[in-house]
């Protein structure tokens, strides 16, 4: 029965998502932690920052975790399965529709519109990214926007982060160096670097 | 897949497809700390530039496609190529290698491995770095997309306001992308009544 309350409920967080796992949180705030008490709002908070601070996407990381306090290891199974189960039949259904439609002028326009969409949207998680690497928090954008910005004293640059930040983006753009090899040389030249 | 003559996955057994699907998004999901685009922008890497299974066009329609269905950017973007690749097995494969990585460390971490040196100074800055390198790797992404995209100012405005619209608000990105989809079939359904009209005339 634990088991599938769990399953059931990642499958309904798992029709919710829109946007992706970061959409997820203010939901599980409001359901897992307000409504049905499964977690505390400081447990749900370390939750998130360990999510940041290792592999993979947050969305997974939180679904294991709140099935693993309810079920042990199983039940954080069925709560990872449950959230990738609606998605996954979708989007199979959403690429063949794509195949079917490609040519029509509905599907086109709604391309052209996308599009520079997602363009937008990737240029603002570089922004976000910058936030967590390059500048030590943040970008306070509500200060910047003022008249007379004034960056709280805590908002600095690291400079062997910018470097890092620099080099890495000469190597992706000029050369077809693997992706992994970087990563791990910038990790490990940050863990001396950007202490 | 007929439109693609030289592709490349004729010439692969299903098996092999299925393992380096599996293999490369656990490598992605692995090694890309905090998931969202970067997860999409390396697999853009691996698949588009080094395997050739897929050309960049169809990698970013089918990001634009994602973001209309609810789901974790890294398992769409699992799911997509899989199943490009290798039908429904090919999107298992791929989803599961994304899926792995979180699944063991958030089970270790939840049975009580609390040793695992998450405060510690170098680790907080190896993580600092691998976050640069991220960065740089979607600054190379942006530049390849633009010189690739046909930009009229419909296109700037729909990006600039997207952009704005994330950095500066908190609702959730999924309105934004819905306001870009619909701006562009009006657009298109304006321009063919204009096209009507001045064929009457």
């Amino acid at each position: 029965m634990v088991y599938l309350t769990i399953f059931l409920t990642f499958v309904y967080y798992g029709c919710l998502c829109f946007g992706g796992g970061s959409a997820l949180v203010p939901i599980y705030i409001e359901d897992l932690v307000n409504n049905r008490h499964w977690m505390t709002l400081e447990e749900f908070g370390n939750l998130i920052a360990i999510s940041q601070m290792t592999p993979g996407p947050i969305g997974v990381n939180a679904a294991t975790f709140f099935g693993y306090q309810y079920g042990g290891i199983f039940g954080g199974f069925l709560a990872t399965c449950g959230l990738l189960l609606v998605p996954f039949f979708l989007m199979i259904l959403v690429v063949r529709s794509l195949d079917r439609w490609s040519q029509t002028r509905l599907v086109n326009g709604i391309m052209d519109g996308l599009r520079p969409a997602v363009f937008g949207m990737i240029v603002a998680s570089l922004v976000i990214y910058l936030g967590l690497s390059v500048f030590t928090e943040p970008i306070p954008w509500d200060k910047i926007l003022r008249w007379k910005p004034e960056l709280p004293p805590s908002f600095s640059i690291n400079p062997a982060a910018l470097i890092l930040f620099i080099i890495s983006t000469i190597l992706f753009a000029r050369t077809r160096i693997a992706i992994i090899t970087v990563i791990f040389l910038s990790a490990l030249a940050g863990a001396f670097f950007c202490r | 897949m007929e439109e693609l003559p030289e592709n490349p996955l004729k010439n692969l057994p299903r098996r092999r497809v299925l393992w380096l699907l599996f293999f490369h998004f656990l490598k992605i999901a692995t090694f890309v700390v905090g998931g969202g685009y970067a997860i999409i922008l390396a697999a853009e890497r691996i698949f588009v530039e080094r395997l050739k299974w897929l050309t960049q066009q169809e990698l970013f329609d089918g990001i634009a496609l994602f973001q209309t269905v609810p789901g974790l950017m890294a398992g769409n973007t699992a799911v997509y190529i899989g199943y490009r690749a290798a039908g429904y097995p090919g999107a298992l494969a791929a989803l599961s290698g994304v899926a792995l990585p979180s699944f063991v460390i958030i089970t270790l971490i939840a049975l009580g491995f609390s040793a695992l040196p998450l405060d510690n100074v170098y680790v907080q800055g190896a993580f600092v770095g691998a976050r640069s390198a991220l960065g740089g790797l979607t600054l190379a992404a942006i530049i390849k997309l633009w010189k690739s995209s046909k930009v009229d100012l419909f296109w700037f405005v729909i990006a600039f306001g997207c952009l704005a619209g994330v950095l500066l608000s908190s609702w959730n990105p999924a309105w934004f992308l819905l306001a870009g989809a619909v701006a562009g079939t009006v657009r298109t359904y304006l321009g063919m009544l204009f096209a009507l009209r001045h064929r009457r005339n």
